[in-house]
């Protein structure tokens, strides 16, 4: 069951993405006459730009990204392939990265949640949306990739908290057997989600940064 | 062919068919219709059945058995074939757990303890079953004829089953003395007398005796036996009980309290249906050598103290299929009221039952709070809630069968062989591939390597052809008298080893294994030792002591984890003494998770080292949990402060 669940959750976040790409290369095909958008930049040139202040939010981001890439695999491979439950050396590795993923997580929201912030731009473009009003195809890509950004930072956030609570819950002397079964499986269950909207942000995180969408 | 012919050979075949087939088919008939006997079913009263029975003595062959009566001459044992089969089906009875060990169609279920042959001049310790659980030898296998084993372990044999089976190794004179001695028929009383004078220590004094016939008598509070049938001579005959010429023989006798008899010749015999703890213990009791000889020190199992008793949860009908009370025990697997006496059932009752089943006999139900439930798929209940709390060094223990306990004149030294250590947590034994506590024995014995299987040679055997080798007694005096080995030197063994292949007749070379070893000469003489299976040691899973609740294993919220998941654990790294006569050997030792298969003894230690941080994973998870709870409020908030605004028609 929950490996038909990790299959279909990974086909969405696939889907998502291969939908997003399409619709992003399509409007910089039309912007540009057929020729990519010189708006990427190579990373030496990235962080050659950036300030400390900034260079320590994009290592926040990395490490973020290292033990979220971490966690999901140790995490997701037995149960995807094995079918065994996590254990030995990867599960060790999982527990060590956990706690790290946790600091990482408020360290990315102390830096980045004024950003993520939803604000009256947001509100316009939903506004747009609904009064079905046309607008420049390219702010409409570059609105709904920050939307939708925020959307899932703050989704990922508020997943956090029931797959860190789960299971360190589980490690005090209050569930029993059958509430340790809940909260495993609840861990197993939020993960996925926390994963799916992780992925995504992610992903949308770096098209913004990559495609300059400046909010 | 004309008609009568036809006929003549139709009437033949008919009555050749009618010869084998009647008797068969009636035979089978009888089989079926057997009326069960008067005690077989019950009525389904809970009383006691009382029990004013007359006593019946052996039949002797071709002739019935007969009322005994107290001015009989001579006096005859009861036999409990006759006395109890009068109203018992002694044949269903006999199939029973208890006598069925030598039954090749029983399905021999989980490893149990063996009974271990002991010979202390040749630093023996050797684990024997009829029952072919691994590691045990078959006493057929090393040529040990029934009656030795008899004499060997008769004194906690609970008689019938293979005691009153053919002996198909037995020499003739064997079995021309059986006419003496008698057979060692079921014992009924040894576990079913509730008389408190029963006297279970006095079967084991009859049966050195050779009074076979008569130990079962002996126990008896009415009963009293004198003489051995060991002084007589083949010809003597019981049934006539004359005195031998020699007057310092005294042929076995019994002699019966008189007031016990009714007018009718009927005795009144305290029988209990549901057989006390008492009974139980003689043959299955475990003395903690922890303790020394201050055995009042220990407690006893948690389910007597609340008031049950063994046979609450070991359970039996008429046929003595005792339930062993492990899951997946192979009988009664469709029957939830026999699936149920197990740890699980009893507390946790079983899934898929139609109605509830957790609670049976009033057994509390376990929360387990804060203990991950891997640890229900990797360990058996009793893993954390039985036998001694595992310490540094495993515990040492003496059990009723193995040592004799509860036999007159048994060594008390806590150094008597066999060297039982407990508890061993490992799977080895496992039908579910669960760790569980076990009981350990390092086999040694002497043996013949052939083709890599190791075959026992019997004590006797090596005294008889190396006596001369063999560790002197004046210079082990000491060890013997406490019932210890010997202090063998690699040079004895290479000695012993040589003087048996001088008398090879080329059934495979002479090995000795002991301490987890097998010892060998080479093709230039000297002695080597290398691994084997047969020398790696032999273990059976234990259930009792069960601790109370409190003092098991996890036990005390996060603090439980670190009785098992630091890098000292006795469960994972806790010292196993490997046991051997061998002087070189002395001071070997295993740890707990060398015994546990597919368990990496580098990762339990990382693992367990990985617990140090464990509370500070703890506090980092929580607090970070609590700072992003506290964004989301806050965010959230000034949100819905926006929203408030909007809906008030501020821009």
């Amino acid at each position: 069951m929950y490996r038909i669940c990790l299959v279909i959750g990974f086909m969405l976040v696939l889907t998502a993405i291969a939908l997003h790409q399409k619709s992003m290369r399509d409007i910089i095909k039309v912007k540009s006459g057929g020729n990519r958008v010189p708006t990427q930049k190579s990373l030496v040139q990235i962080i050659m730009q950036k300030s400390f202040g900034q260079i320590i939010v994009m290592l926040i981001h990395l490490a973020t990204f290292l033990c979220f890439v971490v966690l999901a695999v140790t995490g997701f491979y037995p149960a995807m392939f094995t079918g065994e439950p996590l254990s030995g050396y990867s599960l060790m590795l999982h527990a060590t990265a956990s706690p790290v993923l946790a600091v990482c997580l408020v360290a990315l929201v102390l830096v980045t949640a004024q950003r993520n912030r939803f604000d009256r731009k947001d509100w316009d473009h939903l506004q747009m949306c609904f009064s079905w009003k046309t607008f420049d195809e390219h702010g409409t890509i570059s609105s709904a990739t920050v939307i939708w950004r925020k959307v899932f930072f703050w989704l990922m956030i508020l997943l956090s908290l029931p797959v860190m609570l789960s299971i360190v819950l589980s490690m005090f002397p209050i569930f029993g057997t059958s509430g340790q079964e809940l909260l495993y499986h609840l861990h197993r269950y939020f993960t996925l989600l926390f994963v799916m909207s992780g992925a995504l942000f992610c992903y949308l995180a770096i098209v913004s940064q990559a495609c300059q969408f400046t909010r | 062919m004309d008609k009568s012919k036809i006929k003549n050979v139709f009437l033949a075949v008919s009555a050749a068919v009618l010869f084998v087939c009647v008797p068969i088919l009636s035979g089978a008939g009888a089989d079926n219709d057997k009326e069960p006997k008067i005690g077989d079913i019950g009525d389904g009263n809970r009383s006691r059945p009382v029990h004013v029975i007359n006593l019946r003595t052996e039949a002797e062959e071709g002739e019935e058995s007969s009322v005994i009566a107290p001015d009989d001459e001579p006096l005859m044992p009861f036999s409990p074939r006759q006395t109890c089969g009068e109203c018992h089906d002694y044949e269903a009875i006999s199939q029973g757990w208890h006598f069925n060990a030598a039954d090749p169609c029983v399905d021999a279920g989980l490893p149990g303890e063996p009974w271990i042959l002991i010979d202390l001049l040749t630093a023996t310790q050797l684990p024997l079953s009829y029952r072919p659980w691994p590691g045990a030898f078959s006493p057929k296998e090393i040529g040990m004829t029934k009656s030795q084993f008899i004499r060997q372990f008769g004194r906690h044999l609970p008689g019938g089953g293979a005691a009153e089976a053919p002996d198909e190794n037995a020499a003739p004179s064997e079995i021309m003395r059986e006419l003496v001695t008698g057979q060692l028929e079921i014992n009924c009383m040894a576990c079913h007398d509730g008389d408190p004078s029963h006297n279970q220590a006095d079967y084991d004094l009859q049966i050195k005796k050779d009074n076979l016939r008569w130990a079962a008598s002996a126990t008896c509070g009415f009963a009293s036996v004198k003489g051995a049938a060991k002084d007589m001579s083949d010809m003597w005959d019981p049934f006539l009980g004359e005195a031998p010429d020699d007057p310092k023989k005294i042929p076995p006798s019994v002699s019966y309290n008189k007031n016990c008899f009714s007018a009718k010749n009927e005795v009144f015999i305290d029988i209990k249906k549901k057989v006390s703890a008492e009974r139980c213990y003689f043959c299955h009791s475990t003395a903690d050598m922890s303790h020394g000889v201050d055995h009042w020190k220990a407690d006893e199992d948690i389910h007597l103290k609340a008031g049950l008793t063994c046979v609450d949860c070991h359970r039996n009908g008429m046929n003595h299929a005792i339930n062993r009370g492990y899951e997946g025990e192979p009988s009664g697997q469709n029957d939830v009221s026999i699936t149920t006496l197990t740890c699980k059932g009893c507390h946790l009752g079983e899934e898929g039952s139609d109605h509830p089943t957790a609670g049976r006999l009033g057994a509390p139900m376990p929360t387990h709070k804060g203990i991950p439930t891997v640890h229900f798929e990797k360990l058996t209940c009793t893993a954390c809630h039985s036998g001694p709390w595992p310490g540094e060094k495993v515990h040492h223990a003496k059990t009723s069968r193995a040592h004799g306990l509860g036999t007159i004149g048994v060594n008390k030294s806590t150094e008597a062989l066999p060297h039982i250590s407990y508890p061993v947590f490992t799977e080895a034994k496992q039908h579910d591939g669960k760790i569980a506590p076990h009981k350990l024995l390092w086999p040694a014995f002497w043996g013949r390597l052939k083709d890599g299987k190791v075959t026992p040679v019997l004590p006797d055997v090596v005294k008889k052809v190396a006596g001369k080798v063999l560790p002197g007694i004046k210079e082990n005096i000491k060890r013997l008298r406490a019932g210890n080995w010997p202090e063998y030197t690699t040079e004895n063994i290479a000695d012993v080893l040589k003087k048996l292949a001088a008398v090879n007749k080329g059934d495979g070379a002479h090995v000795y294994i002991s301490g987890g070893k097998l010892h060998k000469l080479n093709d230039a003489g000297s002695l080597i030792e290398e691994d084997h299976s047969t020398a790696r040691p032999y273990v059976w899973s234990f259930a009792h002591d069960v601790r109370p609740a409190s003092q098991s294993l996890g036990i005390d919220g996060a603090a439980g984890c670190d009785h098992c998941h630091n890098t000292k654990a006795p469960f994972f790294f806790g010292k196993v003494t490997v046991d051997s006569p061998v002087a070189a050997e002395h001071g070997r030792v295993e740890e707990m998770v060398d015994m546990q298969a597919g368990v990496d003894g580098n990762y339990i230690w990382a693992f367990n080292m990985s617990f140090i941080f464990r509370p500070w994973m703890k506090a980092t998870v929580l607090i970070a949990s609590m700072i992003l709870a506290g964004f989301l409020l806050l965010f959230g908030l000034k949100g819905l402060g926006k929203l408030a605004k909007f809906t008030a028609g501020d821009n």
